[in-house]
């Protein structure tokens, strides 16, 4: 039987002796030179192995042997303490270690597009309307601050445009509907869903439209969004996929967390398409019984697209500057969010849209998971096909 | 930075790390694997032996430290963290009144948090099988802070009601309008207020933790001043505003050169604009390397500042960091993490972990020094009230 050397440690002072230990047939630990009886090694607490760091025998009374020895520690723990290094044995083997590695990327990047999404989607249907609602409070104000000003539209065209939501909304709707006019400055021509059934809609917009039908396929999208509660969703993911990525991070360093916000990034861009898409599902649906035509919005979605391709190659001046400004609060919603559901509308913020477009009709379906809306393209089809 | 000569009679013992970066990415994957399957339960195992391989893999004078927590204990910490910090976010976006205020208690509660949190890595912590431990003395602490605390916020509303009352302000708000709101500026005014006073409070911060530590029944004592905490923020500041300054100017002109060659007579086209977007990510890109030099600076100069200043009965440290160094590897860590999509976070946990130990020593006063160290009979009393609070926010 192969002794054990190690340093047995009393526990009362910093001092030390070289000790050789050695385990009979019987399991009874005996100490050379003698510096404890004789024991079971029952008694004894083994740490459990950690790569190849020292190892601690605890004594009953808090005196310690420390050693390294781990052929003859190994060979112990083996046979009196079966399942003790259990996690040594997953963090000692190459193979364990690649099982772990494909493990974390599956769940990384199926969690970040479809499993933190439809959790969220449970949650937030969980909550009251009243609750949902209060989410984007202070989104219009601050959007007024920097971007809107007072609409210029008539009184009269306005009251209209609210007649026609009111003949919009569902039955049944606890959110407290209205549409908010305004100038939309750089941003242009859009419309935004506000949590708690605000619909701001730009005069740049209503002027875009060719008749009040257009537009009321545009306040039916943005319902859709507000029925299926597409804030609060957001709001959740981003809560959800931060308690997966804290929690694989664990105390890792700032680079760490610089690569944790892949996910991030991959959540939210193929994220808010799908919301789009949802959104569009629900106008489409719709539509029938409101008796609009599919068509005219697809006429109105493909009359958005150019005007703004158009304005981004005229106008780099001014209209690169503001893309760059709207593309911003597309992608990175501030803490008080709200505003990218509302923001991710319609596709407005035409530079970067385009050049995704672009390289998307290119090739590559890897390439739709970075852009923000569905390409205009496929939605435009979609509301065509829809009313054939 | 440069290094203390040893004294006469003196005897040196440099610190060893002895992990490798293939070792601890096995570790490291089944931790990360075992905690997202058990939806961060393990992650309390993970953290413990995370540390059991850092603590273990640290020796001096060929004894290993070692951490000895139980993760029970941590993951009843996190628990109750990630509770606070729940209902702390969901205020936020319902009652903005209400994540207010929570912040407020937070910001209040924060040095009791750190104090807890410490005494609890310090009692798991131990070297030849004597604990470390951390004098709780949180009266002490909120006492040091108060005088600071009261000069920062009296500074505070002196710069406000002198904004408030110039020139300034009144024209602020013709040109603004309703968008200019004087209350806007007391958070401005607070940081500004703040500055003068982060190198003290990082020295305070020092000074108290490490005047509460003990090994066995000795304290540790701490010579610094908080001169040298001025002299290494004074130098960040200025290394950072040289770096700034040096970049906007050469930004500026090659930005001036490509407008000035690609604008024809219809004004900035688009390509002049594309020229100057490719010439900014370069610009960045040097910026944030040059950001881990500045870093790497603080980190070692401050390292070497408070352990070079540390004395625990008859021994005391030397710590001989560079700061180039130290720059180097944060930014190449960084690149090499971002490159691998994460893959080299052991390997660079592991790397940083071997220099510091590499640029670390142990001055021991003679070879009883350490020996005669005994176990601290009053602590371990101590530990048995402070049970309740044995939380660990994982600080």
């Amino acid at each position: 039987m192969r002794a054990l050397r190690g340093r047995y440690y009393d526990g009362r002072s910093a001092r030390f002796e070289d000790v050789r230990l050695t385990l009979d047939e019987h399991g009874t630990l005996a100490c050379e030179p003698p510096l404890f009886e004789p024991m079971p090694l029952s008694g004894v607490r083994i740490s459990s192995r950690i790569g190849n760091t020292p190892r601690r025998l605890e004594l009953p009374d808090g005196s310690v042997v420390e050693a390294q020895d781990h052929l003859v520690l190994d060979d112990w723990v083996g046979r009196h303490r079966p399942g003790l290094d259990r996690a040594h044995h997953f963090e000692s083997r190459a193979s364990y270690a690649l099982a772990a590695l494909l493990c974390v990327t599956a769940v990384l990047v199926s969690g970040a597009l479809w499993g933190v999404p439809w959790i969220s989607e449970i949650v937030a249907d969980a909550v009251p309307s009243g609750v949902a609602g209060r989410l984007g409070q202070g989104t219009l104000e601050y959007m007024d601050r920097i971007a809107f000003a007072p609409s210029t539209l008539e009184e009269s065209h306005r009251q209209e445009l609210s007649r026609r939501l009111e003949a919009l909304l569902p039955a049944d709707s606890d959110f407290d509907y209205r549409i908010e006019f305004r100038d939309g400055g750089f941003i242009g021509a859009n419309a935004f869903a506000l949590p708690d059934g605000a619909i701001v809609v730009t005069d740049q917009l209503v002027q875009l439209a060719q008749d009040d039908d257009e537009i009321s396929a545009v306040l039916l999208h943005e319902v859709g969004h507000i029925e299926h509660r597409h804030a609060l969703r957001i709001v959740i993911s981003h809560a959800g996929l931060a308690a997966l990525t804290t929690a694989i991070a664990g105390d890792v360093t700032a680079a760490g967390t610089l690569v944790l916000a892949l996910p991030n990034v991959l959540m939210e861009s193929s994220y808010s398409r799908q919301l789009e898409w949802e959104a569009d599902s629900y106008a489409l649906e719709r539509m029938p019984e409101l008796g609009l035509n599919g068509g005219k919005f697809a006429d109105f979605l493909d009359r958005l697209e150019s005007t703004h391709a158009a304005a981004a190659g005229e106008d780099l001046d001014c209209g690169g500057s503001g893309d760059v400004t709207a593309a911003d609060l597309d992608m990175n919603p501030g803490p008080e969010d709200g505003e990218d559901v509302a923001d991710a509308a319609l596709p407005q913020s035409a530079d970067d849209e385009t050049t995704l477009f672009d390289e998307e009709e290119l090739e590559s379906d890897w390439l739709s998971y970075l852009s923000t809306h569905p390409p205009s393209a496929e939605r435009i089809a979609r509301f065509r096909n829809g009313t054939k | 930075m440069s290094s203390t000569p040893l004294r006469v009679g003196y005897q040196c013992h440099p610190f060893r790390f002895a992990g490798t970066g293939a070792e601890y990415f096995r570790i490291w994957i089944v931790n990360v694997c075992l905690s997202i399957l058990t939806i961060g339960i393990y992650s309390a195992w993970a953290k413990v032996r995370t540390n059991r391989y850092f603590y273990a893999n640290t020796s001096v004078d060929g004894h290993s430290f070692h951490y000895l927590a139980d993760p029970v204990k941590i993951l009843r910490g996190r628990l109750v963290a990630v509770a606070l910090l729940a209902g702390y976010v969901f205020s936020w976006q319902l009652y903005p009144w209400a994540g207010f205020t929570l912040l407020g208690i937070g910001v209040l509660l924060l040095p009791a948090i750190m104090i807890v949190a410490l005494s609890f890595t310090m009692r798991y912590s131990a070297y030849r099988n004597i604990r470390f431990h951390f004098d709780r003395d949180v009266r002490g602490l909120y006492r040091a802070l108060l005088i600071p605390l009261f000069l920062i916020l009296a500074l505070t509303l002196a710069g406000y009601e002198f904004l408030k009352s110039t020139d300034w302000a009144a024209m602020m708000e013709d040109v603004e309008g309703a968008n200019f709101h004087r209350e806007d500026l007391l958070s401005s005014v607070f940081l500004l207020a703040l500055m003068p006073f982060l190198p003290y409070l990082d020295y305070l911060r020092s000074r108290f933790i490490v005047e509460h530590t003990e090994y066995g029944s000795s304290r540790m004592t701490f010579g610094a001043r908080a001169g040298a905490f001025y002299g290494i923020y004074f130098v960040s500041l200025f290394l950072f505003i040289l770096l700034t300054a040096a970049l906007t100017a050469v930004l500026t002109v090659v930005m001036a050169a490509t407008v000035a060659v690609n604008s024809g007579e219809a004004g900035v086209d688009g390509k002049a604009v594309a020229g100057v977007l490719s010439f900014m990510i370069p610009f960045m890109v040097a910026f944030y390397s040059l950001m881990f030099f500045i870093m790497g600076y603080m980190r070692a100069a401050r390292t070497n500042l408070i352990l070079n200043n540390v004395q625990i009965g008859r021994n005391r440290f030397t710590s001989n960091l560079r700061s180039l160094r130290v720059g180097w590897i944060y930014l190449s860590n960084t690149v090499a993490i971002i490159l691998s999509l994460g893959m080299l976070i052991p390997w660079a946990k592991v790397r940083m972990a071997r220099y510091v130990a590499a640029c670390t020593e142990l001055e021991a006063g003679d070879v009883d020094s350490i020996n005669d160290v005994v176990r601290s009979e009053r602590s371990a009393m101590g530990d048995e009230l402070g049970e309740a609070f044995d939380l660990d926010f994982g600080l």
